[in-house]
């Protein structure tokens, strides 16, 4: 029981596609997050459902929509790849793409959750104390938000490595191209590659324990 | 000095709220959801008035009829809630710090407010008379032109109340900076605000000295709040120097002077501290039968029908056991013509 390459391959793919999601998710979830939380505007209950669609829809239908979309003779992604010969089908782009929609609901969700627990009054503290909007959010709801924030962050993390579905409809099982953790283990099974199979849910399971340990310790209560 | 003239309409409230104030501290003093907090609320910016005006120190801070609206940010306002809502993730120095000009006013404050020692404190750690001495050094760091305290005796203990009065005095003359405080006590009523606004249901009724206010209260409701107990409907007879009205059965009762006329349909309010123990021309000598005594520690309450009504009547504890008071008795009791307020019907 080797690291094949495939192997190799797919741990690589693995961690560079879902770190990539997570980042990704981090720098426009928050804002959003931010909006959802302390905002009032017009289709705020509509963004918020179709935040929400990924976390309902079977991610094979996740995936199928994506490809409507973003598909070379979708609605969008025909003018990309006509304007910049851009596509995600079939390439690691893909796999970053399901990644990203799949998971970017858990960090918005709870992302707003936490923000949203923040005492109000906090904030108008320092409003009256003199600092702005931006000052306010640094130096207060972020830090008082920010043990929750992480705990989704991280759970995010987990949805985009644990992307199976969504990945497979949009950048297909092509090995050391598209095979992330998920994918291989999936080929090694129907090739009947047990211990291949075996080694990579090791693997899974070991993440997933530590992913729970970071999220219970950082959920579990204030040190202050 | 503060003027303050808004409207607003919420879901389900509506708060119009008109007062101005030259006193060092003024009250607001009403029930709770009456809109004192949202009264607050309008003049420290957190919200937006439909309408009206907003003045402090002739500085307007909101008018929407030249269209201005400073944010909380511009206003200098130090505004304290209720559970002083200090930063969680502060210590007590970086709390005073956060808004604070220097680090010199800092060190200042914790020294006036006797919380140097807790500088390095969490705001867990402390308790509730050190949090409120932390946020009110917190909103003095930013040299605020006006002072909002929202109830903020309500979680401390009698003892601990007493003190921080004093304190909350000494501050507002060491800082000249008015005070505003929201309050349903009557003794930090009192003891305290040198005005006073009454607000009912989101609308303020009436404003003026807190003497004033005692003895010529708009309304039975008002009279209520301040703390009259026991009402009797009558009716003016004449006026002068004191007012002369006819009780239900007839009888002539002289009370205190009011705007009034002969005819005029009042009820008189027997203040519990109207008693008195000697008999000139200030006091009405009237008969009454007692029903009920409760001994207490400083006072005691005497419960006697008067007119078809119960009266409460208070009456220092030393002057009892006292034989005309026994309950079941008739006797006759001296009421104070200064204490026997009238209010319209």
């Amino acid at each position: 029981m080797s690291l094949s390459p495939e192997v190799l391959f797919s741990i690589k793919l693995s961690l560079k596609v879902s770190l990539l999601a997570t980042l990704l998710i981090f720098l426009t979830g928050l804002p959003l997050a931010y909006l959802l939380a302390y905002r009032e505007f017009k289709l705020k209950n509509f963004l918020d459902a179709l935040i929400t669609l990924p976390l309902v829809f079977p991610p094979v239908v996740t995936g199928y929509i994506l490809l409507l979309i973003f598909g070379k003779k979708g609605l969008l992604g025909e003018l990309l790849f006509k304007l910049f010969g851009f596509t995600v089908v079939f390439n690691w782009k893909g796999a970053l793409l399901a990644s990203f929609v799949a998971a970017f609901p858990i960090f918005v969700k709870g992302a707003r959750a936490s923000l949203e627990a923040v005492d109000r009054r906090l904030i108008e503290v320092s409003y009256t104390l003199g600092k702005g909007r931006i000052e306010t959010f640094f130096r207060i709801t972020f830090p008082l938000a920010k043990q929750g924030i992480t705990a989704s962050l991280i759970l995010s993390f987990a949805r985009a490595l644990g992307e199976f579905g969504a990945t497979l409809m949009v950048a297909g099982n092509i090995p050391m191209r598209t095979n992330t953790i998920p994918l291989e283990i999936y080929s090694a099974i129907s090739e009947g590659d047990f211990g291949k199979a075996n080694l990579l849910t090791a693997l899974t399971a070991l993440f997933s324990v530590a992913v729970i340990y970071a999220v219970n310790r950082l959920s579990g209560g204030r040190k202050v | 000095m503060i003027e303050v003239k808004v409207e607003k309409r919420l879901k389900d409230f509506k708060l119009k709220v008109s007062f101005s104030s030259r006193a060092p501290i003024t009250a607001f003093f009403a029930p709770s959801g009456s809109g004192k907090s949202l009264t607050l609320q309008t003049i420290a910016g957190l919200i937006k008035p439909d309408k009206g005006r907003v003045e402090v120190n002739g500085k307007p801070f909101f008018d929407s009829e030249r269209g201005i609206d400073l944010p909380p940010q511009k206003r200098k306002v130090g505004y304290l809630f209720q559970d002083y809502a200090l930063f969680p993730h502060m210590t007590v120095f970086e709390n005073v710090a956060y808004g604070a000009r220097s680090r010199d006013k800092v060190y200042e404050l914790l020294k006036t407010l006797k919380i140097e020692k807790l500088k390095d404190k969490y705001p867990s750690q402390i308790s509730g008379g050190q949090k409120q001495r932390v946020a009110l050094a917190r909103a003095l760091a930013t040299e605020p032109e006006i002072l909002l305290l929202d109830e903020p005796f309500s979680a401390l203990d009698r003892s601990l109340k007493e003190e921080l009065y004093g304190e909350i005095r000494e501050v507002q003359e060491k800082f000249k900076v008015p005070v505003v405080l929201v309050t349903h006590d009557h003794e930090e009523l009192f003891e305290l605000a040198g005005w006073i606004v009454i607000l009912e249901e989101g609308r303020s009724v009436q404003e003026g000295r807190p003497q004033e206010l005692f003895f010529n209260p708009s309304s039975l409701k008002t009279a209520k709040l301040l703390g009259h107990r026991s009402f009797i409907e009558a009716t003016v007879v004449e006026v002068g120097k004191s007012s002369l009205v006819k009780l239900p059965s007839g009888k002539l009762l002289r009370c205190r002077k009011g705007e009034f006329r002969p005819g005029d349909r009042v009820f008189v309010s027997i203040l519990p501290n109207s008693l008195s123990l000697s008999l000139t021309d200030e006091v009405n000598r009237v008969k009454m039968v007692v029903r009920r005594v409760k001994k207490g520690m400083e006072i005691d309450k005497i419960f006697a029908l008067f007119e078809g009504k119960e009266v409460e009547l208070h009456l220092p504890s030393s002057l009892s056991p006292n034989f005309l008071f026994q309950e079941g008795r008739e006797s006759t009791f001296y009421l104070s013509v200064e204490h026997l307020p009238l209010i319209r019907r």
